[in-house]
């Protein structure tokens, strides 16, 4: 029983000028939606199938030149955590969901107050005081309802995070204290799950890509001996760089799910917005 | 017999800065120390506290802030980063 999917989806097409102009047949966010409810087959499903028929979500037509079609399959077929929804996180949520990361696991135990209003995205003067992660979860609905989203309004700590990092290919550490990242790092690498760092404070920030068995963390932070809190602490987050480090860590996830680019494993990418210096460093030794 | 000097630039960044007003965001200070100088007597020269501190780069590499400079290194000193 059942509909014929790929005639549901074929039907429904129609041609647009993809990449250097050459026609791509696309599927509108409304004819998608009119198959996942005629087939009982959720969004995501219909998007993936699509993309098996050579038929693209329109809405991902921007992608196509730089992801292609397996890499765009890939995306939604995969699954990423974002630990923490503030700053770096919602930025980093906002550009995951827009791309077609699949699946989100999202992670923060606060509520919006009106001193996150200057930089973190998601949040409006409606959201003060509710979950940031209740916010999160709507906005990707709003802005891409295929993104399966499972949120978990809670603090990660070392024992909750191995049962909230089940079944997730890549971690965003988008976290707002040294011990916090470093927790972090530790259960990612016994979960074997790479892991995405982003930090900000003032003008300045800094991204880095830990795989398992890495500790760049430790070596940042100092292990043990980590502080309390960084610059942060006297500069505050500006706006701007929240942006930037969520960017840089939104590419460096396609790069981990995609496998191509070159990753900033072992080394820091320091961002530094009043002066204009962007330069890696290595940490862990290696090609600088 | 004081020991030669040796001539290091140095990179300040984020909170660090205020401690030198000077130092420019491009291409560093210059800083004149006696030869044997290590990292933590360059702070100490400059008015910053160690503990602020936080990451070493001598010539690009981590360094421990122990580690003995050379003539013309280059010195990136940044402090904690944490924020989100």
């Amino acid at each position: 029983m059942g509909i014929d999917l790929a005639e549901a989806l074929h039907r429904r097409s129609r041609g647009l000028p993809g990449p250097r102009g050459q026609e791509v047949l696309t599927l509108s966010p409304a004819s998608l939606e009119e198959v996942a409810r005629e087939s009982g087959l959720g969004l995501r499903s219909v998007e993936i199938r699509a993309l098996q028929e050579r038929l693209l979500p329109e809405r991902y037509l921007r992608n196509l030149g730089t992801l292609g079609w397996e890499g765009q399959r890939r995306l939604l077929e995969s699954c990423t955590a974002v630990i923490g929804c503030g700053g770096l996180g919602g930025h980093v949520v906002e550009g995951l969901a827009r791309s077609g990361v699949g699946r989100l696991v999202l992670v923060d135990g606060d509520c919006f107050v009106p001193h996150n209003m200057n930089r973190q995205v998601l949040g409006t003067l409606d959201d003060l005081g509710r979950p940031k992660v209740e916010v999160a979860r709507e906005r990707v609905a709003a802005v891409n309802p295929a993104v399966e989203v499972v949120s978990h309004a809670v603090v990660a700590t070392v024992d909750n995070l191995p049962a909230l990092l089940q079944g997730v290919e890549v971690v965003v550490d988008a976290l707002d204290t040294p011990g916090a990242r470093l927790v972090l790092q530790d259960v990612a690498g016994r979960m074997e799950v790479p892991l995405v760092h982003g930090a900000i404070a003032g003008f300045i920030g800094q991204v880095t890509t830990v795989l398992p068995g890495d500790e760049t963390l430790s070596l940042i932070y100092g292990g043990e001996a980590a502080p309390a809190h960084g610059a942060e602490f006297a500069l505050g987050t500006p706006a701007p760089t929240p942006m930037l480090v969520a960017a840089c860590q939104v590419a460096e996830v396609f790069k981990l799910l995609l496998g191509w680019g070159q990753l900033l494993r072992g080394q820091m990418l320091y961002l530094d917005l009043e002066s204009g210096m962007v330069e890696r460093f290595p940490i862990l030794g290696g090609e600088g | 017999m004081a020991a030669p000097l040796i001539e290091v630039e140095v990179r300040l960044y984020a909170t660090l800065r205020r401690y030198r007003a000077g130092n420019p965001p491009d291409g560093g200070e210059r800083v004149l120390l006696p030869a044997g100088s290590a990292v933590l007597d360059l702070l100490a020269g400059l008015g910053i506290p160690a503990k602020e501190v936080q990451t070493v780069f001598v010539n690009r590499r981590v360094m421990a802030a122990e580690a003995v400079l050379q003539a013309g290194d280059r010195v990136d000193l940044f402090p904690a980063i944490a924020g989100g």
